[in-house]
């Protein structure tokens, strides 16, 4: 990313919630959470990596295993019990999780701009990876939502940007799909 | 109205398909298919009036798709649905034949704006 590239606006949480509900087909209620809250534990959290074109580490979504369970699930119209299966287990299961992923890739738009590098999402990874760690730590560009999605449980998710200053990790992964 | 909705994601097929239904629109009968090979060996048996198409897929992308359709002649109303739409996609979009691009997420009246406004 160049020196002098302006930091990604996160959207407030009425974005939020009016994007999900266009997505998900559902009401929404989205509210931030104190900037001082801790990420989720990560031992239960999934975490999109959203990279720029040339692969460097742009920006993630971590988000609860509530929030990611109930997103996969309300985007296919799938009944809560499969979500408090999925919390049983501690894991989102495999339906949930494809469409967790395609729920993460539409949110990249979220932390779209006019004047910002273009973002894609690189992959989605069970637990923090440390990269998503520091950024988190270090990031001007994040923001913490409770997200309410009717007919399921409530959760939460983090949005958080590469600062545009920084240098990032390089991701050599491929892209897991598309 | 027959549609024809393309994209590898199964869930996604699946939005479109709930928000045509909303959106008010009369749909008679819906086929999918999973890329853009698969739709294009669909549209000639199917003959649908609308395509609402995916732009990043597997095998055949959604712009290789309808190059290869409006190739052989074939002016069936399309529409891309895709989840970035950058000023470049929708101007190629556009230029190859597109009546919209709409990036999701979408609504019912968006969706029933444009494919009103394409289908008359």
């Amino acid at each position: 990313m160049p020196l002098g590239t302006p930091a990604r606006r996160m959207p407030i949480p009425e974005e939020v919630s009016d994007f999900l509900a266009d997505l998900l087909g559902a009401s929404i209620a989205a509210e931030k959470v104190s900037k001082s809250e801790k990420l989720p534990d990560a031992e239960e959290s999934v975490t999109a990596i959203y990279v720029e074109d040339d692969g460097q580490l742009g920006g993630a979504c971590v988000a609860d295993l509530p929030f990611a369970a109930s997103a996969g699930a309300a985007l296919a119209m799938m009944p809560k019990a499969i979500v408090e299966e999925a919390l049983r287990k501690g894991e989102l299961i495999e339906s949930l999780h494809e469409n967790y992923y395609e729920v993460v890739n539409i949110m990249t738009a979220l932390l779209a701009g006019p004047s910002v590098p273009h973002l894609r999402l690189d992959r989605l990874e069970t637990g923090i990876p440390d990269e998503v760690q520091q950024m988190f730590a270090e990031a001007p560009g994040k923001r913490q939502y409770a997200v309410s999605i009717i007919g399921y449980p409530g959760g939460k998710m983090a949005l958080m940007a590469a600062s545009p200053a920084k240098t990032a990790v390089k991701t050599v992964r491929p892209a897991a799909r598309r | 109205m027959k549609v024809l909705i393309v994209d590898d994601s199964k869930a996604m097929r699946m939005i479109v398909l709930r928000t045509l239904r909303q959106s008010g629109l009369q749909c008679d009968e819906v086929r999918e298919a999973t890329d853009g090979a698969e739709a294009l060996a669909a549209v000639d048996e199917f003959a649908p009036t609308l395509i609402l198409s995916d732009w990043n897929m597997p095998n055949m992308n959604g712009i290789e798709f309808l190059a290869a359709l409006r190739a052989k002649g074939d002016s069936t109303a399309f529409g891309f649905v895709t989840s970035e739409s950058s000023p470049e996609m929708r101007e190629q979009a556009l230029e190859t034949g597109a009546q919209f691009i709409i990036s999701k997420p979408f609504n019912a009246d968006r969706l029933a704006e444009v494919v009103g406004a394409a289908v008359p």
